[in-house]
């Protein structure tokens, strides 16, 4: 079992508040692993430095075997990692195809072949008929699948899903689960980063909870939907006792 | 020349009919307009080309440049010192020019794009480095210093094509021919990796980079490309004027004058710097002639009043440029796949 | 000799400085609040150099008295632009206000071209050549009076943006404007008096800058790449970095102009400017990075 990420004592302070806290850990190829946690947790700035957005102010991180520090976001990508955005960041003026298509090219020497792949990743998360459509006339899910199509489109090894089922109805909750469970079943690895429990309790292997910047658990999502740590993090320290 | 094929087959067959229909239209033209109009048309095809040149910047990947004016003067000043101090023809001149006005975005587009300097800031400098040129200018004698620069026009040249030396109908061809060659470069480019990098940048830098497209070198391509195809426009603007000034090459107002055309024609679009020269430098000159008959003389100013006017009326009503307007109008489809 | 020499032109460098300061004060204020980049800002110091002219030529106005009721034109045209123009540009993008105001700046500094023609103008004053000797020290009268009307507006200005409650409430809406929102300030009339504080500042500082240059339109854009320029160096959004810059800036030019030459000291501004955007954007007192 192959170690994809490695993670280890990571700290990121943004002028006195300690946004991620000596977080470690390790994903293995080929597996499903989430990272929780309420809001401002410092989940997202995790995602950002493993990405390469951020730089860590301390600890390292490992993909696929090499450090990534001082790679740019573009060279992971290149290296075969992936990210979505929370806020989704499509690119308006373009096309549908044309954002997938830009994914795509990152493996493609020839347009038309990126754009062929384009299609049948835009094919797999239900977008095909609105290849034409320009971006920004897309609704909120819509725009959420272009942006996991877009990310898958650059064929990634590891693909990095931040709450891309937020806002989401349990209905297109499960569809995208389908999507993804397809994904990892292609070899891909995936992070993601999620509230909506009912798509963790389906997709993760393992959980990693994160509260105020620190691990709080990590397990199987059986597992920590029982800690009773977890539990305090979400509910409060009332509802646990 | 596949990809050339490939957008005659994407181009919808209407569309390419009146378009050749168009290119012939202005191929024989000369037969029927007299010197002052073959003038306003050499304007209208320059202000499409170094449009064309100034839309890869600004309309594909998203960088303002408001000093464009350094690259013309860079190319018109190179190319005539060649000439005039060693006889070097423009046709070979043009090298020298266009790698020249190259180092110049180099540097320009290094020092941005490595240290984040973006949107205005970035705009300022180049304006500051347009106007660091034009100083530079001034103060340097080997170019002629404040005084300007001038290119000899002996009668027995006439014909010496190869050195630009020759009449309106000259000029008229070889800036057709410019404008028609930027609209294939552009659309080749357009439609190529580079051209849809560059338009990610544009839209969403960041997000570019998370889908593995390499920000800096797109813009540096970006500004390398625009750079020297301007100085091919500043190389035929020194030996149309056969004079160069630096504090008239070189001049901000200058650099506002070249970006109106893609503007106001439609930025980002393929016709766009076309429809708009075609649109407003007409318009210009014909508001400059009717003021000298009306008020008897010249009234410098009027006419960029006037663009002042247009620019700020489309900005506002149809910030998209009349381009997308008239596709609409015209019954083109947007037919991008 | 030396010395005295450096010290003349130190001493004209701070005193023409305090007026660029002014200018740049005014496009501090604008971005720093409106956030909106008045591309056309040098293009309405000029106008107003103009007015002054035409009020001194015409009227034998004082241009250190026609001041006033430049700057309060120049408010009332700030607001009026602001209101109307501006505002539905802002949930714009950058570069379309960008451009928008370099239409505005196109009209304005062709406009004055249409009208005055491209020569010069300048306010010749019965004691435009007087000056006082202070030691080692030449000084020009008309700048010293130059050098006190820019700080009394600057300080006036100040003042205002710090005792008073409107003040108070524009740096509110700058600091953190849902919040200005939420608490119930009308930011669009807020956004509008800045607009016309702002301009009124490049009212009074075109009105005293006759009496020191000539008015032509093309030093239009060089004045809006100098109050940038100035802004950028001394922090965009700091009103007091706008007169540290430029002090700054007059002083460097000043140097300049007898280290190098004078045609080139706007060289080394922009020298700065390169240097300050590369390595310290948010400037020398700017609080954004």
């Amino acid at each position: 079992m192959t170690v994809l990420l490695d993670v280890r004592g990571v700290t990121k302070r943004f002028r006195g508040l300690t946004a991620v806290d000596n977080v470690s850990l390790t994903v293995t190829e080929g597996e499903i692993f989430a990272i929780i946690g309420p809001n401002g947790a410092g989940k997202t700035t995790l995602f950002n430095m493993i990405a390469g957005a951020t730089r860590p102010d301390d600890g390292t991180i490992s993909f696929a075997g090499a450090p990534t520090l001082g790679r740019t976001p573009d060279a992971l990508c290149r290296a075969g990692l992936a990210r979505t955005f929370q806020i989704v960041r499509p690119f308006p003026e373009l096309t549908v195809l044309e954002n997938a298509s830009i994914g795509a090219m990152l493996r493609s020497e020839d347009v038309s072949d990126a754009k062929r792949n384009a299609n049948s990743v835009l094919e797999r998360l239900g977008l095909a008929d609105k290849r034409a459509m320009k971006a920004k006339s897309l609704t909120l899910p819509d725009r959420k699948r272009l942006e996991v199509a877009r990310a898958l489109a650059t064929r990634p090894k590891l693909l990095l899903l931040d709450e891309v089922m937020a806002g989401l109805r349990p209905t297109e909750v499960d569809r995208i689960v389908a999507v993804i469970k397809a994904i990892r079943a292609e070899g891909v690895t995936i992070v993601l980063i999620e509230h909506v429990m009912r798509a963790v309790m389906a997709l993760a292997e393992r959980v990693h909870v994160l509260h105020h910047g620190a691990t709080i658990a990590e397990g199987t999502p059986a597992e920590i939907v029982r800690h009773p740590k977890v539990l305090e993090s979400y509910l409060g320290t009332e509802a646990v006792h | 020349m596949t990809a050339l094929r490939d957008l005659i087959a994407a181009t919808p067959r209407r569309a390419l009919a009146m378009l050749i229909a168009f290119i012939a239209v202005l191929a024989i033209a000369p037969a029927f307009l007299d010197r002052y109009l073959l003038s306003v048309m050499i304007l209208v095809f320059w202000f499409a080309y170094v449009g064309q040149a100034w839309n890869i910047m600004m309309g594909f990947c998203g960088q303002l440049s408001l000093g464009h004016a350094l690259y013309v003067g860079l190319g018109g000043y190179v190319s005539a010192l060649l000439f005039v101090k060693f006889g070097i023809s423009p046709a070979l001149g043009l090298i020298p020019a266009m790698l020249i006005a190259m180092a110049f975005g180099a540097a320009i587009g290094w020092l941005s794009f490595r240290f984040g300097i973006e949107g205005v800031y970035f705009a300022l400098l180049t304006i500051a480095f347009a106007e660091v040129t034009r100083i530079g200018f001034d103060n340097w004698a080997f170019t002629g210093g404040a005084a300007g620069l001038f290119i000899p026009v002996r009668a027995g040249a006439a014909g010496e094509w190869w050195n630009l030396r020759g009449g309106p109908l000259l000029f008229y061809y070889v800036c057709l021919a410019l404008m028609l060659a930027a609209f294939l470069i552009c659309a080749r480019l357009r439609f190529s990796k580079l051209g849809y990098a560059w338009l990610a940048v544009r839209e969403d830098p960041e997000a570019a980079r998370a889908l593995g497209v390499d920000v800096f070198r797109a813009k540096m391509a970006a500004i390398l490309i625009s750079s020297a195809m301007t100085a091919v426009g500043g190389v035929v603007y020194a030996f149309y004027q056969n004079n160069l000034f630096p504090s008239q090459t070189f001049d901000i107002s200058r650099s506002i004058e070249m970006i109106l055309a893609p503007i106001i024609g439609g930025l980002g679009t393929l016709f766009g710097p076309i429809v708009g020269a075609f649109i407003l430098t007409p318009l210009g000159q014909a508001l400059i002639a009717l003021i000298e008959h009306v008020v008897g003389k010249g009234v410098p100013g009027a006419n960029l009043v006037f663009y002042g006017l247009c620019l700020m009326v489309i900005i506002w009503f149809a910030p998209n440029g009349v381009w997308p307007w008239m596709k609409k109008s015209l019954g083109i489809r947007e037919e991008r796949e | 000799m030396l010395f005295s020499l450096y010290a003349n032109v130190l001493v004209q460098g701070i005193l023409t400085g305090l007026v660029y300061g002014l200018m740049a004060l005014g496009l501090s204020v604008i971005f720093g609040v409106v956030r909106v980049v008045n591309f056309a800002h040098g293009e309405f110091a000029v106008v107003a150099m103009y007015a002054a002219f035409v009020l001194f030529a015409a009227l034998g106005l004082d241009p250190f008295v026609s001041l006033a009721p430049i700057a309060l034109a120049f408010f009332a045209i700030g607001y009026a632009l602001q209101r109307t123009l501006i505002n539905p540009f802002i949930a714009r993008p950058e570069h379309e206000q960008f451009i928008l105001l370099v239409g505005v700046a196109i009209i304005l500094v062709n406009g004055t071209l249409m009208v005055f023609g491209p020569d010069a103008r300048h306010a010749n004053l019965p004691y435009s050549f007087d000056s006082w000797l202070i030691g080692p020290l030449i000084v020009d009268k008309v700048r010293v009076y130059a050098a006190i009307a820019a700080v009394l507006v600057s300080a006036a200005l100040l003042a205002f943006f710090r005792f008073t409650p409107t003040g108070t409430a524009i740096r509110a809406c700058a600091d953190n404007l849902i919040g200005a929102a939420v608490v119930g300030l009308d930011v669009k009339k807020l956004y509008a008096l800045t607009f016309g504080l702002g301009l009124a500042c490049v009212g009074a500082a075109g009105a005293i800058m006759v009496v020191l240059t000539d008015a032509t339109p093309m030093i239009a854009p060089a004045f809006t790449l100098l109050a940038f320029t100035i802004v950028i160096i001394g922090g965009m959004g700091s009103m007091t970095g706008a007169l540290v810059g430029g002090l700054l800036i007059g002083v460097v030019e000043a140097l300049a102009s007898i280290l190098i030459a004078p045609s080139m000291k706007s060289m080394v501004s922009f020298a700065l400017l390169v240097a300050v955007l590369a390595f310290r954007p948010q400037g020398l007192m700017g609080r954004r990075a």
